[in-house]
C-alpha cells in the first residue's frame, strides 16, 4: 500500500478515551502500514509528543483529564515541529464541526465514521503534513 | 366783681388761704383749668365742674345733669338738691333734643316763667327763686346742662352765665371725649382680641379687656409678666424670660412686635397658641408712655394647619411610594435575574421609608434556613447572616414563619423582645422591620431594613412594606420561574451535547468493528483472537448503549409517572455483595465493605435496588478517575437502614449536592473533565429511593474532596433481620 512503500512507516498518534474505537483504529492503522500510539487522553497525548514525533495527530474533543481543544492550544504552542503536525479532529460531538473550528484541523471527521474515509482523510493529512 | 360781692362764700376773711381762689380771678380759673386736666372719669370732670359752678357769685347751690344714651337729662352731679326735687325735675330740658345750637336761659323769677309752670310747687318748696340753664355742647350735640339755682330772683346776671358758659366750654369736650373713651373701653371690652395696656415706667396694667383675661387666665396679677397662672413658651419650647415679653419689649426698647407667636402652658396643662402684637405709645415730646398689646388665639387655626400640613405630608408620601411601586411594577416586565430583583425591590423600600440598610433573604429548597439573596449598604458583618435556620427566634424567621411584618421601633423594644441578639446588632441601628415575601400564601422569604434612627412605624408604612413585599415576592417568583427555565434550557443543551457524545461512542466502535471485522473477512480467515477481541468490543458497546437506552427509557416512565415495583424482601447485604464482586476487576480502585449487618433485610423491588447499588459503585469509580478506595458501609437505625458509598474522587463544588439529582443534572467539575455520563442515573436512582419511601442524598467536602451518597430505606413491617431467607 502507499505508506508501506516508505521506508520508514508513517507515524500517527492516535489520542481516544473510547476503548473500542481505540482498539479498531490501532488495528485498522497497523494494518494499513502505520506506526502508532494511542493515548487515552490530551495529557497523555503531550506527553507521547514530547518523545516520539507524529506526522499525523487523530484527535478526540471530549475527554478526561485534558481535552482536545486543551491539547491542541498546548500542542500549538510547542516550540519545535511538533506545533506543525497537522490533526484531524474524531468527534462524536453535538454539532463537532462547528466546535472544532477554532482548533484549525487538517479535517474533522464526525463519529460513526466509515474507515475508508478516514484512511483517506488520513492520507491527505500526510501529504500536507512538513515531512510530506 | 359785683356779684362776687354777693357770694357768701367770698365773705370769708381774706388772708385765709385755705378757702379757695373765688373764680373770677385768673388763679381761680386756672384751679379748674387743671382740675379738669387731671380728671379721667366723667365723674371727675363732672365734680370739677360742680366745684367751679359753686365758686360764681351767688351760687349756693348747683347741678349738672348730663343725657344718658336715650337721651334723658339725668343729674350728674349737685349741691344742696333735695332727692325729692331731682326725682321730680329730672327729664326736663328747655330745649329740644335736636336743638342745633341750645342758648343758655336765665329765668330770674320761677314764678313768672309758664315753661316752669308744670314744677312750681316743686321748685317753691326746694326754696329756689331764680334759676339759669346752661347747655353743654360739644361737636354740635347736646350733652347735658349745667344748672344754677338762687334762692332770690334776678340773682344771675349775664356775667354768672357767661362764667358758667366758660366752664362748659371747657367741659363738654372733655365729656365727649370721656364718653368717646368709655365707648371704645366698652368695644375693647367685646373685641375678640385680649389687649392690654401697661403704664411706662410703672409697668401698671391700665386696660385689660376681657378676651385677655379669658386668654391669660383671670390672672389679678398687675403685670403680664408677673402672672403665674401659666408658662409662656416660644414655639421650640424655650419659656420666655420676663424681659423676652412683647409688651416688656415695646415698654421697655419702644420695640413693635408684629403676630409673635407664643404658647401659654396654663397651670391646668391646657396649651393655647397665641399671636401678639406689642406698640409702644409715645407722649408728644416722644418718650414712651405706655404700651399696649393684642393677643390673639390662632390654637385652632395652628392645630387645623397642622392637621392640613400632616394630610398633605401622607399624601406626599403616598404619592411618592405609590410612584415607586410603579416603578417596581414596571420592573417587573425586565428580565432581571432573583437577585438583581431583590436588590431593587430592598433600594426601593429602603428609600421610601427612609432606612439605612436592607436584605433580602429567600426561603431555602430544603425549607430549613433563610438564605441572603441581595444585600443593601451592609458591611462585612453581613456575612454571619448569610444563611439562618428557619426556626430560630430572630425577628426575619419569626415574620417569615409567621407571615407576618415583625417591626421593632427602638434598641430597648428590641432588649425585650430578642433579648439574645440585641448585643450582636450594630450599635447604630436603632429600629428594624421584617417584612415576609408571600406569594400564592406561600412564604418564600423575608426583607428586613434597618434604621438609623428609632422609628414610629405608622399604618401607612406598615402597608407600604406589605405592598413593597407582594410585588418583591411576585417579581422574584417570576425570576426563579425564569432561572429555572433558562437552567432547564441550558440542562436541555448540556444534555444533547452530553447524549450525542455519550450514544455516538459506542455506536462509533461498534459500527468501526463491524466494518474493521468485514475488512479482514474479504481478505481470508479471521485471527481467532482478533475476532474474539473484537465481538467482545461489540457487546461491551451494545451493552452501554442498552444501559444509556435503558436510563432514557427510565426517565421517560418517571417523568410519566409509571415506574412499577415488585415489592418483595431483600437482603441488602447480600445484594451489596453480589454487585461489588461482579465488578472486582477494576484494578483502580479496591472496594472496602463494612456489612455487619448479616442478613439486611428491606422489602423493595429487588430489580431496582441492585440497580441503585450498581449505580452508585459505578459512580464511585468513575468519579474517581485516578482511582483509590471506595467505601461501603451498611448501618441500621430504628426506622431503616443506611447504605454509604464513599469515594475520595473529584467531589462535588459546595453548591451541587442537590443539582446531581436533577434529570440531565451534572456536577460542574465532572463535566468540566468530560467524565462520561448522561446526568441520569442519580435522578433515576433518587426517585427509585423515594418510590421504596426511602431518601437517596450526596455529601462532599468540596471539589476533589470526594463524595459520599447515602441511600437510606424504611424497614417496612415484616421485614426484619432474622425474617424469611
Amino acid at each position: 500500500m502507499m505508506a508501506g512503500d516508505e521506508t520508514v512507516r508513517p507515524r500517527v498518534l492516535l489520542i481516544e478515551d473510547d476503548e473500542a474505537i481505540g482498539q479498531v483504529l490501532m488495528d485498522l492503522l497497523a494494518d494499513e502500514g502505520f506506526a502508532v500510539r494511542w493515548a487515552r487522553h490530551g495529557r497523555e497525548g503531550l506527553d507521547v509528543l514530547a518523545r516520539w514525533l507524529p506526522r499525523v495527530i487523530l484527535l478526540d474533543l471530549m475527554m478526561p483529564v485534558m481535552d482536545g481543544w486543551a491539547f491542541r492550544a498546548a500542542q500549538r504552542a510547542l516550540a519545535g515541529p511538533e506545533a506543525q503536525v497537522p490533526v484531524v479532529v474524531l468527534s462524536g460531538a453535538h454539532e463537532a464541526r462547528a466546535r472544532a473550528a477554532s482548533l484549525d484541523a487538517a479535517a474533522v471527521v464526525t463519529k460513526p465514521f466509515d474507515l475508508d474515509d478516514l484512511l483517506a482523510t488520513v492520507h491527505a493529512a500526510l501529504a500536507v503534513s512538513p515531512k510530506a | 366783681m359785683r356779684d362776687a360781692m354777693r357770694n357768701p362764700a367770698a365773705a370769708d376773711p381774706p388772708g385765709d388761704q385755705a378757702a379757695p381762689a373765688p373764680l373770677v380771678s385768673l388763679s381761680g380759673l386756672r384751679e379748674v383749668v387743671e382740675a379738669f386736666g387731671r380728671a379721667q372719669a366723667l365723674e371727675d370732670f363732672s365734680r370739677s365742674a360742680l366745684d367751679a359752678l359753686l365758686r360764681l357769685p351767688g351760687v349756693e347751690r348747683a347741678a349738672i345733669l348730663l343725657r344718658d344714651p336715650q337721651g334723658v337729662m339725668r343729674f350728674s352731679a349737685w349741691h344742696h338738691l333735695s332727692d325729692a326735687y331731682r326725682n321730680a325735675t329730672e327729664g326736663f330740658s328747655p330745649w329740644a333734643a335736636d336743638d342745633p345750637a341750645p342758648q343758655p336761659l336765665v329765668v330770674p323769677d320761677v314764678d313768672a316763667e309758664p315753661r316752669l309752670a308744670a314744677h312750681h310747687a316743686t321748685i317753691r318748696a326746694e326754696g329756689i327763686r331764680s334759676l339759669a340753664f346752661v347747655p353743654l355742647v360739644a361737636a354740635n350735640e347736646l350733652l347735658g346742662r349745667f344748672m344754677l339755682y338762687g334762692s332770690e330772683p334776678g340773682t344771675f346776671g349775664e356775667a354768672e352765665v357767661m362764667l358758667a358758659e366758660l366752664i362748659a366750654g371747657y367741659m363738654a369736650p372733655a365729656i365727649d371725649r370721656a364718653r368717646v373713651e368709655a365707648r371704645r373701653i366698652a368695644l375693647l371690652e367685646k373685641l375678640p382680641t385680649g389687649v392690654l395696656v401697661a403704664e411706662v415706667p410703672s409697668g401698671r396694667i391700665t386696660i385689660r379687656n376681657e378676651a385677655a383675661d379669658r386668654l391669660l387666665g383671670a390672672s389679678p396679677a398687675g403685670s403680664l409678666t408677673a402672672a403665674s397662672s401659666f408658662q409662656a413658651l416660644h414655639p421650640d419650647g424655650r419659656p420666655y424670660m420676663p424681659e423676652e415679653w412683647p409688651l416688656a419689649r415695646a415698654s421697655a426698647l419702644g420695640e413693635v412686635v408684629v403676630d409673635e407667636e407664643l404658647v401659654l402652658r396654663r397651670a391646668d396643662g391646657e396649651r393655647r397658641t397665641l399671636l401678639v402684637s406689642a406698640a409702644p405709645v409715645h407722649d408728644p415730646t416722644g418718650r414712651v408712655m405706655a404700651a399696649a398689646a393684642t393677643f390673639h388665639d390662632v390654637t385652632e387655626l395652628r392645630e387645623a394647619e397642622a392637621q392640613q400640613r400632616a394630610q398633605a405630608r401622607v399624601l406626599a408620601q403616598l404619592v411618592e411610594r405609590t410612584a415607586r411601586l410603579q416603578a417596581l411594577t414596571a420592573r417587573l416586565s425586565q428580565s432581571l435575574s432573583a437577585a438583581e430583583w431583590a436588590e431593587a425591590a430592598v433600594r426601593e423600600a429602603m428609600a421610601a421609608l427612609g432606612a439605612a440598610r436592607g436584605l433580602v433573604q429567600l426561603v431555602s429548597t430544603d425549607g430549613a434556613a433563610l438564605e441572603t439573596i441581595a444585600v443593601a449598604d451592609y458591611g462585612e458583618e453581613i456575612e454571619r447572616w448569610a444563611r439562618i435556620p428557619l426556626d430560630a427566634s430572630l425577628p426575619g424567621p419569626d415574620a417569615v414563619r409567621a407571615r407576618d411584618l415583625v417591626c421593632i421601633g427602638n434598641r430597648a423594644e428590641l432588649a425585650a423582645r430578642y433579648p439574645t441578639v440585641a448585643h450582636a446588632t450594630r450599635p447604630d441601628t436603632q429600629a428594624w422591620a421584617c417584612i415576609p415575601l408571600v406569594a400564592d400564601e406561600r412564604a418564600i422569604g423575608g426583607m428586613t431594613l434597618t434604621f438609623a434612627e428609632p422609628q414610629d412605624f405608622t399604618t401607612d408604612d406598615r402597608a407600604f412594606m406589605l405592598a413593597v413585599a407582594r410585588q418583591c415576592a411576585q417579581a422574584l417568583v417570576r425570576a426563579q420561574l425564569y432561572e429555572d427555565s433558562q437552567r432547564a434550557i441550558r440542562a436541555r443543551d448540556e444534555f444533547l451535547s452530553i447524549a450525542s457524545h455519550e450514544l455516538r461512542n459506542p455506536v462509533a466502535g461498534i459500527a468501526a468493528t463491524a466494518q474493521l471485522l468485514r475488512r479482514l473477512q474479504q481478505r481470508g480467515p479471521v485471527d481467532p483472537t482478533r475476532l474474539d477481541r473484537y465481538v467482545g468490543l461489540i457487546e461491551h458497546g451494545s451493552k452501554r448503549l442498552a444501559s444509556l437506552t435503558d436510563d432514557l427509557l427510565d426517565v421517560a416512565r418517571l417523568q410519566r409517572g409509571e415506574l412499577p415495583l415488585r415489592l418483595q424482601p431483600v437482603d441488602l447485604t447480600a445484594l451489596v455483595r453480589l454487585t461489588a464482586s461482579l465488578q472486582d476487576d477494576d484494578p483502580l480502585h479496591d472496594v472496602l465493605v463494612d456489612l455487619t449487618l448479616e442478613p439486611c433485610w428491606v422489602v423493595a423491588d429487588p430489580d431496582r435496588l441492585g440497580q441503585i447499588v450498581t449505580n452508585l459503585l459505578d459512580n464511585a469509580r468513575k468519579y474517581s478517575p485516578a482511582g483509590g478506595p471506595i467505601h461501603i458501609r451498611l448501618a441500621a437505625d430504628a426506622g431503616g437502614v443506611t447504605l454509604e458509598v464513599r469515594d475520595g474522587g473529584v467531589g462535588l463544588p459546595p453548591d451541587e449536592t442537590e443539582r446531581i439529582f436533577e434529570p440531565f443534572g451534572r456536577a460542574s467539575n465532572a463535566a468540566r473533565q468530560n467524565i462520561p455520563g448522561l446526568g441520569l442515573g442519580l435522578y433515576i436512582c433518587r426517585r427509585i429511593a423515594e418510590q421504596h419511601g426511602g431518601q437517596l442524598t450526596a455529601a462532599s467536602a468540596g471539589e476533589g474532596q470526594g463524595t459520599t451518597v447515602t441511600l437510606w430505606l424504611p424497614r417496612e413491617q415484616g421485614a426484619t433481620d432474622d425474617g424469611r431467607g
